[in-house]
């Protein structure tokens, strides 16, 4: 009876079947992350899910798969109602999930890792040898290519994603979602992937690809999806649909809110990098040579798709990763590979991309979140010891100058809205009255008004004279705010535009550009 | 603090204490329950546990006595953990600093009295926190995990401990070392008792640690780095160093506590000087939740449920297990209250 498993019997050739996500709204407090989405996934067809960080497509994902509920909307198959509360279910359902990290035990093999916690396993003893001819027919009928005796953490990342492939297909998964599957792999396993994925479709799968990397969308799918901010903004054949506009649909035209700004009047150099290198980890690029300026009295905006350099970029400034080759100079001073307290010392604020993790300590108070950076600077401390009363004064005034909406300084910084937290945490880093501040995703996860206000407050710095790097995922804020844009892809600058447009952007981000001129 | 926190903290200690107090009686209930099943009165066998332990000067000295390492080695756990390290090695961390105590009281050393009692301070704790440093390096350098390297450091020490003992510095006549000098005898507190000076070193200590932690810069990274490294990192603070200084301080701290027990009890290095210390110093320091003050009063209770049991399987014949039993179930309830209080 464990042979009767439907992935392994299906000898009648593919049958049509249609899954659908329908009206599917999921919000986490006060962020939407889908509204409203609905996304189908036919037999036999590769779909494209598209959108940067953040838009929602690992959420509706995660939904089909069973691992978040829905606020509201339902899942249908051929039009009946599915109810997946859990993977179990999912996978019941002939759902299954290829996660970007790999959920394999790697202390074990191939073959018993394929079989874990499936029928085929059996119900006390281990059979191997029975079930591993029908395990070898399987990955030989999708030609993927495994050696089931291998350990699995001798595997290369490549190999180990075709047994997690063959492990859902294993558990009887016609509708596959691949989540990011060429992120960690080489332009060859990328090809392979491709190979094995057409098969599939051609024996009636049906495959989700949720990624941000345009061209591969092109390449490999059939339709392709484009989410952003948790809307859907559309689906299309793929051969129907040119690569510039899903590009425009992506990062969305820009509705500049007209944020007042004075004329550019940049001053001295504050901040240059000189051909930066920083070794890549997992699969990302690293920083390769990268060169920057940034003037006093300027916003500089990094655009670039997350994860072609943006958190080495900050981790080189502010000396958090150690910088392989080249110099930084901030204000006439070799800061490469100094110690963070020296840099930060040496006139940087930084505004980090993860506000909780890295920003603030959530189970301190406010007064304790204050004086981070500086708990050593004289009139916080005398001797060693901090001077209470001088940071209770010290988190007042911050409270005060950025109108911070708490119960007071012993406030637990957890206790506020992420709105009043990055309120905060930008009221303690220009208190310290940098020469540079580096702005890493500093609206991330904020409502509209907090947005404008960040913007307003960043301005108002520039227009006094600070050098400000603005690294955004969002096109639209860094359009709003940048006096010059930085393109950032695969760890270098592809460009820098004095009067940048989106088109302009986005044809650097994807390396078009330099296509076009080629 | 605060005329508004006052209140608050008020409100908070009473209902720790409610709390505390339902623990003991819901711990007490089911222990009696066992008591009953082998026979005992538990009511007989409660009476006897608090006559023991608090019923004389001598079973009020012993609970001191018992105490006094164990502060220091909860200390020693706490300062450790408050950086987000375990240190799991408390005990042999004990014996390092026994073994200096000896070895500078045991004539090796020609000090003049007045200084011997000092050197074998220092030489305690510099001892723990030299036998601590090397895990902690092996942690920050390496990476190796700090609760396998101190757990089996223990087993070292203990072993090191044995060697001299039977060998260099045997005395010939018991399983100890030969004795130390008179000048490096630690004064008894109360005439009469084993209570020492060591315990207003480990008093000492307790409020030392607890304002460090308040009110220093060192204690304000120290706290910073268990409650969010990365942030701590982002900052700009030396997080391995601090975590360095963290750990060989606890190692310096948990030598203190074998530094009494030899200068204050033993005036020698006898086999099996610790019955777990160390160990006892992480529960103490978890019941405590890792605060110095609050450590010496869970130190003193443990101290005399320990005595006051004791006395009891005297007077009752009732095996020791029990007793460990009714410990154990104590300690069970009063965490998983925490993991509780953590899920809401």
């Amino acid at each position: 009876m464990a042979f009767d498993h439907p992935a392994m019997t299906i000898e009648d050739g593919p049958s049509p079947w249609r899954l659908a996500a329908v009206g599917i709204t999921k919000r986490y407090g006060p962020l939407t992350a889908n509204d409203a989405v609905t996304l189908d996934l036919r037999a036999g067809e590769i779909h494209a899910v598209l959108g940067e960080n953040g838009a929602g497509k690992s959420t509706i994902m995660k939904i089909l798969y069973g691992m978040e509920m829905p606020d509201a909307g339902t899942i249908e198959r051929d039009g009946q109602p599915l109810i997946i509360r859990s993977p179990r279910d999912a996978i019941a359902a002939g759902i299954g999930m290829v996660h970007q990290h790999f959920m394999l035990v790697p202390t074990l093999s191939v073959l018993e890792n394929l079989i874990l916690g499936t029928p085929l396993s059996g119900r006390f003893m281990v059979r191997k040898r029975a079930v591993r001819a029908k395990l070898a027919a399987l990955a030989a009928r999708y030609r993927i290519d495994v050696d089931l005796d291998a350990r699995v953490d001798e595997l290369s990342v490549g190999a180990q994603q075709r047994v997690e492939i063959l492990k859902a297909l294993v558990r009887g998964a016609r509708a596959l979602i691949l989540d990011e599957p060429t992120a960690v792999l080489t332009p060859r396993e990328v090809e392979a992937l491709g190979d094995t994925l057409r098969e599939l479709c051609a024996e009636g799968h049906g495959i989700f690809i949720v990624t941000h990397k345009l061209a591969e969308v092109m390449r490999l799918s059939d339709r392709v999806s484009v989410m952003r901010r948790g809307r859907l903004i559309g689906t299309w054949p793929t051969a129907a649909v040119a690569a510039d506009d899903l590009v425009t649909h992506m990062v969305g035209r820009s509705l500049q809110a007209a944020v007042p700004r004075t004329a550019r009047a940049p001053g001295a150099l504050m901040l240059e990098m000189q051909a930066i290198h920083v070794p890549g980890q997992g699969g990302r690029p690293g920083l390769r040579g990268l060169d920057l300026r940034l003037a006093a009295g300027e916003i500089l905006g990094i655009a670039g798709v997350d994860g072609n350099g943006q958190q080495e970029l900050a981790d080189a400034i502010t000396g958090l990763r150690r910088v392989t080759s080249g110099e930084i100079i901030l204000d006439g001073e070799a800061i490469t590979n100094r110690p963070t307290a020296t840099i930060l010392a040496s006139g940087l604020a930084h505004v980090p991309e993860d506000r909780h993790r890295d920003a603030v300590v959530l189970d301190f108070p406010l007064t304790d979140n204050a004086v981070l950076v500086d708990h050593a600077r004289r009139g916080i401390q005398r001797r060693g010891l901090v001077d209470q009363g001088a940071v209770t004064r010290f988190t007042d005034a911050l409270i005060a100058a950025f109108a911070v909406r708490c119960s007071g300084p012993q406030a637990a910084m957890r206790s506020l809205s992420g709105g009043n937290q990055q309120r905060f945490v930008l009221a303690r880093e220009l208190s310290r009255q940098p020469k540079v501040m580096i702005a890493m995703q500093p609206t991330r996860g904020l409502d509209v008004g907090a947005i404008s206000e960040v913007h307003a407050r960043l301005l108002e710095q520039r227009d006094a004279g600070m050098a400000i790097l603005l690294v955004s995922a969002e096109l639209d804020e860094i359009l709003a705010l940048s006096d010059r844009v930085a393109v950032l892809r695969e760890g270098r600058i592809a460009g820098v535009l004095d009067h940048p447009s989106v088109e302009a952007i986005g044809a650097l981000m994807l390396g078009t550009a330099a296509e076009q001129a080629a | 603090m605060t005329a508004v926190a006052a209140p608050k903290l008020a409100a908070a200690m009473r209902s720790q204490a409610v709390l505390g107090l339902g623990l003991v009686v819901i711990s007490l209930t089911a222990a009696g329950l066992v008591l009953l099943a082998t026979g005992v009165n538990p009511l007989r066998a409660y009476v006897e546990i608090l006559r023991s332990a608090f019923g004389s000067v001598d079973a009020l000295s012993e609970d001191l006595v018992y105490a006094t390492p164990v502060i220091l080695t909860a200390l020693s756990v706490i300062l450790a953990f408050r950086c987000g390290l375990w240190n799991i090695g408390a005990d042999g961390q004990l014996y390092l600093g026994a073994i200096a105590a000896v070895g500078l009281g045991f004539n090796h050393v020609d000090l003049p009295g007045p200084l011997l009692l000092p050197a074998m301070i220092v030489g305690a704790f510099v001892a723990g926190a030299a036998w601590a440093a090397i895990p902690a390096l092996l942690r920050l350098r390496f990476g190796a995990s700090e609760v396998i390297v101190t757990l089996m450091m223990n087993f070292l020490a203990v072993t090191l401990a044995t060697y001299l003992i039977g060998g260099p510095w045997a005395s010939g006549i018991t399983p100890a070392t030969g004795p130390i000098a008179p000048a490096g005898f630690l004064p008894s507190l109360v005439p009469g008792t084993r209570v020492n000076a060591n315990l207003l070193v480990a008093l000492a200590a307790a409020a030392g640690l607890a304002f460090v932690m308040k009110r220093t810069v060192f204690g304000y990274r120290v706290r910073t780095i268990g409650a969010n490294i990365h942030a701590a990192r982002f900052a700009g603070m030396n997080v391995d160093r601090v975590r360095f200084l963290s750990f060989a301080g606890a190692g310096g701290l948990a030598g203190l506590a074998g530094f009494g027990e030899v200068a204050g009890i033993y005036h020698d290095l006898p086999n099996g000087l610790s019955p777990g210390y160390g160990y006892t110093g992480i529960v103490v320091a978890l019941l405590a939740r890792l605060d110095p003050l609050w450590a010496v009063v869970v130190a003193f209770a443990l101290g005399a449920l320990n005595v006051g049991s004791g006395g009891m399987q005297r007077a009752l014949g009732v095996p020791v297990s029990l007793v460990s039993i009714i410990e154990a179930l104590l300690i069970l309830l009063i965490l998983g209250t925490r993991l509780m209080e953590r899920r809401t």
